[in-house]
């Protein structure tokens, strides 16, 4: 077997992920105030140009964002593989990313033609630039868990979600859509939801809530079957999607009962946890969890219900699920960055976790989010609630930015001052 | 035949029980309460990072000739967890709650990570390559005195 390539010293530069982590809040932001100004009656359609617009805020803007800075941090310790050129990858696809994102809303929500084709090139050149590091970062892997194997998967999926969201976009700008645009739609926003994020989701829980909170880990079943059925369901329902619109239910129900194991698996575990915590990221577990199930159960009963509620589907799988997540996981990961980091370099004297992220203002936070999700799914029936929603969730993430950006600036700070230690092997004091 | 992989990795969860003891012990009472478990958790993972700092790493880098690989890396790691041990130990004495579960906190995941990669790769690499040997290795691990 060879090895070369694997070495164990390959975290990234805090800077990576850390501009992919701290991006994420603003998009939130802007995306809150740009609803504040729209009528709310166009966003209660999923196909309004201003519904797709604001979604792809949080959907690139945030959730692609937030993975692919989580990835580039997850490879080295869970794969053994690093990204070659860390640092410079992220920087220069973090930058097209952003752009492509902010063009994109303004191409389709002004009509421009020029800003969609600019949003096209940043979007497929920030996007792809990254997965192909990832993918040639990947090829080097030797031994294959199936966290790693859910990783890769869900890689596959990026790249056929954004071929065909480069078509879809291609498509609004030379203003030609197809005969078969709004079934490519509806596979690009199914695929990029559970294929990508819910996949990768469900990869690193495998890993994750043993690793955090000393549960139990998951049964062989969940590990090698979850994710391949899920993939089956998936193409299946693209296929009768596409072919036999009738059956399409059939790949939706394999894909819920197996997102609905999962979510019962995050409470089953979490409940038999061996720590005794119950921080504010066993709260964001549990809504995510529940938000899942709830999500999973009325995206089926979208199919035969007279109206169409999948707004509410997306906000309680969007935000409900994958949000919740992502939020919760990123009060652990950039504390603990910090502290790596600091400590690497030869700092003893560092705060810990807990006073890197005060956990009151976390739990506030918390709340906020919270309400946001009631807001939002009480809009349906209530138009006015749009306004309430947007702001609430402005606050929410100027908060969630301004407790990642605490724990961030503590690195910031000691790193000015003279390390203790000289970290070589003999742990040298430093004269 | 012993099983490097699987012995370190048995090793690992012993540590990781004596850890989920001695938090559930200090969440209960006072911090001193704890005191106890604390040094179990500690001597089990001193004596750990010892028989590979000592046995398996030594054999593997000869085997190799990967001195400056993994092996390296994980012995900064094990520095990293020492230091974190040793805070552990001082907010104990001091009664600080706050600063011991903090530290707990990070102690968990420094772990854990550094577990997953040693369980994932490590000590795939080690058992291929050292599996003519491993009764020997295991046999040696066993034995050691910790300093």
């Amino acid at each position: 077997m060879n090895f070369t390539g694997l070495s164990l010293d390959q975290a990234p530069p805090l800077s990576a992920p850390a501009r992919f982590f701290i991006t994420a809040p603003i998009f939130g932001m802007i995306a809150a105030l740009l609803m504040l100004w729209t009528d709310p009656l166009l966003l209660l359609s999923r196909y309004s140009i201003e519904s797709i617009a604001i979604t792809h805020f949080f959907t690139i803007g945030m959730f692609s964002i937030v993975m692919l800075g989580a990835l580039q941090q997850m490879l080295p310790v869970l794969a053994g593989v690093s990204l070659p050129k860390a640092a410079a990858t992220a920087a220069f696809s973090h930058i097209f990313i952003v752009f492509g994102t902010i063009f994109m809303v303004l191409g389709l929500w002004l009509h421009n033609q020029l800003f969609t084709i600019l949003a096209a090139v940043g979007l497929g050149v920030g996007f792809f630039s990254i997965l192909i590091v990832i993918v040639l970062a990947m090829k080097k892997i030797t031994f294959f868990t199936p966290t790693v194997k859910a990783m890769m998967t869900a890689v596959a999926f990026a790249f056929v979600i954004v071929l065909l969201g480069l078509h879809l976009l291609g498509a609004h700008a030379t203003n030609n859509l197809g005969n078969m645009h709004m079934a490519l739609a509806n596979i690009h926003s199914v695929w990029a939801i559970f294929g990508f994020a819910g996949i990768l989701i469900i990869g690193v829980a495998f890993q994750m809530l043993p690793m955090f909170y000393v549960t139990p880990h998951f049964r062989k079943f969940y590990n090698n079957v979850v994710i391949p059925l899920i993939m089956f369901g998936l193409s299946a329902w693209m296929i009768s999607q596409i072919y036999l619109p009738e059956f399409a239910i059939t790949g939706k129900l394999v894909v819920t009962l197996f997102f609905l194991a999962f979510a019962t698996a995050i409470i089953k575990k979490l409940k038999e946890r061996r720590r005794p915590v119950m921080d504010v990221t066993v709260w964001y577990w549990i809504l995510s969890a529940v938000s899942l199930a709830l999500g999973m159960l009325l995206w089926i009963a979208d199919s035969y219900l007279e109206t169409d509620v999948i707004m509410i589907v997306a906000v309680l799988i969007g935000g409900g699920f994958i949000l919740s997540v992502m939020n919760g996981m990123l009060y652990k990961i950039i504390p603990f960055l910090v502290w790596f980091h600091l400590n690497g370099s030869g700092y003893m004297n560092i705060p810990t976790m807990r006073e890197m992220i005060y956990e009151k203002m976390a739990k506030i936070q918390f709340g906020l989010h919270l309400l946001t999700l009631i807001s939002f799914i009480s809009f349906f029936w209530i138009p006015f609630m749009l306004k309430v929603a947007a702001i609430i969730l402005f606050f929410s993430m100027l908060l969630l930015e301004i407790n990642l950006l605490i724990a961030l600036n503590h690195y910031r700070i000691i790193k000015k001052r003279e390390p203790d230690f000289v970290m070589d092997m003999n742990f040298k004091e430093q004269t | 035949m012993a099983d490097i992989k699987n012995f370190l990795t048995n090793d690992h969860r012993v540590c990781d029980d004596l850890f989920a003891q001695m938090e559930q012990d200090a969440s209960k009472g006072a911090l001193a309460d704890a005191k106890l478990t604390y040094e179990k958790f500690s001597d089990a993972t001193e004596h750990h990072f010892q028989m590979e700092e000592k046995v398996m790493f030594p054999e593997f880098e000869q085997k190799t000739g990967m001195v400056q690989g993994p092996t390296q890396m994980m012995r900064q790691e094990h520095i990293q967890i020492r230091s974190l041990m040793k805070q552990m130990g001082e907010a104990i004495e001091n009664e600080d709650k706050n600063k011991f579960f903090g530290l707990t906190e990070t102690m968990m995941i420094m772990l854990q990570q550094h577990n997953m990669k040693e369980e994932q790769m490590l000590y795939n690499m080690a058992q291929q390559h050292l599996a003519e040997d491993s009764d020997r290795i295991v046999m040696m691990m066993e034995s050691i005195v910790v300093d």
